[in-house]
């Protein structure tokens, strides 16, 4: 195993590996109650009653667990390489060097994936268990916020933690292979991503609006092309920020390390005094808003739960697609920070 | 630090933003006891041999759902071709106490919900399902009842046709609707019966719908209930009229319902009717008849709180009472006289702050008293219903004539509340139980042999 030959930049204070976890790891937890929070307000907002069944439950917490390790396991694997090339992390020498490149697109995505199907395996077996206990009585938000977290959130976290340990290992790993930005940042991040988030996004929509009626318009509270689509707000900002985001630091970390190279160095170099800024990001949520309301258009005054889920995770799919392609070439152009 | 602290931050806007979301549902603002009933119905009929019996209440739908914080539930019941009066529904489930294998005996034509529990999602088919010998039988009725978490209680009762003595009608339905949606408690119910004959066509009725409406939102004038009534082409002799609302519609004129104008018309008719032992008259007093004259209940509330916290009405239409000529009585029945009921809807909805229930205060004060309900020894020959829709029904009415033509409505997806049974939970808890314990060691040693 060959190591690379990349020195990490040193930091006036940098943090030993328990330290840097340590800290890694009270921010997730803060993180996870918060986004859990949010969902599981989510799911009984417009649940009829505000309760959900326990089959209900057990989808929420399996799905929430699947999708937050997809992204936690690839962000914090990044987050805690580059904190490690930037000197953040203090890299001890003698501690175990990661095997495998874990960027590797095949190592990289086959890890995600298991850590997502172990996460949602060990998430429904819980859920399981918490519908035992219920036992035919419905559950409220309470219920759902502390299955989120003890069925979710604690395996992300976990999961999440050894993403970071293995980050800091990988910091100095030699790249297996080298591609090009544009294939690196669409091909190989941005569509699993997005596939990812698509599938993620479509089983919100049911979790929104499983309470509506559908069908007649002439039904109180039936569900509406404009009920489905009114938070488009509230999906295109978070998940163009996030993404895009995150994505930048990534791009910065493997044009470091040389796994990724310049397609076309004339166009994609750009003056360190004039990096490539943030503005992409409102084009896109702009973009994101028009394509909302395109969607608007094309459903029907009262769409069926099934058009709503593919209309609503399509979208998220091509704005994730967007976001973290965009966001991983500007990293990539504008490189690691002074 | 800095992480933390922005950890935080988004902490304490993110708790913010769950009551924000929260707010965003079927019944934000309806906080304490939350409770909504309906009843509604085309016909009730009455034997008075002497003692109240008779086919029932045709069709019938009647239900209540209740929220407290502490829980909810809904129930609800929908009888069609009728819904059996307690004396006549035992002799119908057996009759003459001739059976004693409780599987020879007949179903009661409805379906009942109670929301939690088994009783979520029923349904009934007059009359095929009434026994195992029925099921070749074509439905003529259609009896539903659906209870749900919202509370929600949907119920729907219909049949073509009902024939007893002294009483024919056709296109008879009812439906009730109790739920709590966006914030509104409301109530709806309405009935429908055409083409009434009562007395052997001594009265006429067009046809009858009655609907009431009533919704709170819990807040000041949040409050709203109305009833709404047609009784169209009364036909008694040469004479006609109708009733829509508060207007009595005779050759085309109309005057108030209540009033010398009307009253006289109506005494016109009791005059035309004289011959024929019958008399009718518009209903002003609809409380005392939902439970019938033995087993009468205290009237409901009515009206409208300016506080938004309760709204509830009530309406009934004609009441005609005949003493019937024996050339339409059966020769094993002799009423005395019939009592007809033609149209009664009441519906209420309420939201009050006070979640009810037995409290601390309540010590001093002494449960209500209640004599038990003891039903008489009814030793007469009492109609038997299985002829009742076959005279006039017609020879095999096809669910789908019953469809409205509007667009088919996907309803909300049902919360499966069944409670386990003991062997699936065990079963369930010990898979989960092993499949649990496994994942976690194997994910901790995963973990640990990370990176």
């Amino acid at each position: 195993m060959t190591t690379a030959t990349i020195e990490p930049r040193t930091q006036d204070k940098p943090l030993t590996e328990q330290q840097f976890l340590r800290s890694g790891l009270v921010s997730a937890v803060v993180l996870q109650v918060v986004l859990f929070l949010i969902f599981a307000g989510l799911a009984t907002s417009r649940a009829a009653g505000h309760v959900l069944s326990a089959t209900a439950v057990f989808g929420i917490v399996t799905v929430a667990a699947a999708g937050s390790t997809i992204v936690g396991w690839i962000s914090n694997l990044y987050s805690a390489s580059y904190a490690g090339l930037m000197g953040t992390v203090t890299l001890d020498p003698d501690a175990p060097v990661a095997g495998n490149d874990p960027f590797a697109f095949g190592t990289l995505w086959r890890t995600t994936l298991a850590w997502a199907l172990g996460a949602a395996a060990w998430a429904a077996a819980g859920a399981g268990l918490i519908a035992v206990a219920l036992n035919g009585r419905v559950a409220r938000f309470p219920v759902i916020f502390v299955s989120l977290v003890a069925m979710a959130g604690v395996n992300v976290i976990a999961i999440g933690n050894a993403a970071r340990r293995r980050g800091v290992a990988a910091a100095t790993t030699a790249p297996s292979r080298v591609v090009s930005v544009r294939r690196r940042a669409w091909r190989e991040l941005a569509v699993p991503l997005a596939l990812s988030q698509g599938l993620l996004n479509g089983s919100v929509a049911w979790l929104l609006f499983h309470s509506y009626p559908t069908g007649d318009a002439a039904i109180p509270g039936v569900l509406t092309d404009s009920t489905a689509l009114a938070d488009a707000l509230l999906v295109v900002v978070p998940l163009t920020v996030l993404f895009a985001g995150i994505t930048r630091y990534w791009g910065a970390f493997e044009i470091a390390t040389g796994r990724v190279s310049l397609d076309d160095p004339d166009t994609q170099t750009v003056a360190r005094r004039s990096p490539i800024g943030v503005q992409f990001m409102v084009y896109a949520c702009i973009l994101g808003l028009v394509a909302f309301k395109i969607a608007g258009l094309l459903l029907p005054a009262t769409p069926s739960l099934a058009a709503v889920m593919i209309t609503r995770g399509v979208l998220a799919a091509v704005l994730v697609f967007v976001s973290v392609g965009v966001g991983f070439v500007r990293g990539a152009c504008n490189g690691l920070p002074e | 630090m800095k992480q933390l602290a922005l950890a935080l931050v988004a902490l304490v806007v993110g708790m913010a933003t769950v009551p924000l979301i929260s707010s965003v549902g079927a019944a934000d603002g309806l906080d304490g006891l939350v409770t909504a009933e309906a009843e509604s119905y085309a016909l009730r009929v009455e034997y008075d041999i002497p003692l109240p019996a008779g086919p029932g209440t045709i069709p019938y739908t009647v239900g209540e759902i209740r929220r407290t914080t502490a829980g909810e539930n809904a129930k609800g019941l929908a009888a069609a071709p009728s819904g059996f009066g307690a004396v006549v529904a035992g002799q119908y489930v057996n009759p003459n106490h001739e059976f004693d294998d409780p599987a020879k005996y007949n179903h009661l034509p409805q379906a009942e919900c109670f929301y939690p529990g088994d009783l979520v999602d029923t349904h009934f088919r007059f009359p095929t399902e009434t026994r195992d010998e029925t099921n070749p039988l074509p439905p003529l009725s259609f009896s539903t009842a659906r209870c749900s978490a919202g509370p929600v209680s949907d119920l729907k009762a219909s049949t073509d046709g009902f024939g007893g003595t002294g009483v024919v009608a056709r296109n008879l339905a009812s439906s009730s609707l109790m739920q709590t949606v966006k914030g509104v408690d409301k109530a709806d119910t309405s009935s429908h019966a055409s083409a009434i004959e009562i007395a052997g066509g001594a009265v006429k009725i067009g046809g009858v719908d009655i609907s009431s409406s009533s919704s709170v939102t819990g807040k000041k004038g949040g409050a709203v209930t109305g009833t709404r009534l047609t009784i169209s082409d009364v036909a008694i002799g040469p004479l006609t009229f109708s009733i829509a609302d508060d207007r009595l519609v005779v050759a085309g004129q109309n005057v108030p319902l209540v009033g010398d104008a009307a009253q006289g018309i109506v005494d016109q008719a009791n005059t035309l009717l004289t011959g024929s032992g019958c008399r009718v008259d518009v209903i002003d007093n609809p409380g005392r008849y939902p439970q019938g004259y033995l087993f009468a209940r205290p009237d409901p509330k009515v009206g409208v709180a300016g506080d938004g916290s309760f709204a509830g009405s009530m309406r009934a239409g004609l009441l005609v009472v005949c003493d019937l000529p024996e050339s339409v009585t059966p020769k094993n029945l002799t009423p005395q006289r019939v009592q007809v009921v033609v149209g009664f809807a009441y519906s209420s909805a309420s939201a009050t702050a006070d979640p009810g229930g037995f409290g601390i205060g309540d010590l001093t004060g002494g449960l209500p008293e209640s004599a038990p309900a003891v039903l008489p020894n009814l030793d007469v020959a009492v109609p038997s219903i299985g002829d009742v829709p076959l005279a006039l029904a017609p020879p095999t009415p096809t669910p789908a004539k019953r469809r409205p033509a509007v667009a088919v409505v996907k309803p909300v997806l049902p919360i499966a509340t069944t409670p386990l049974n003991s062997a699936t939970r065990l079963t369930l808890f010990l898979a989960c139980a092993v499949a649990w314990a496994l994942l976690t060691h194997f994910g901790i040693d995963r973990l640990r042999r990370t990176p």
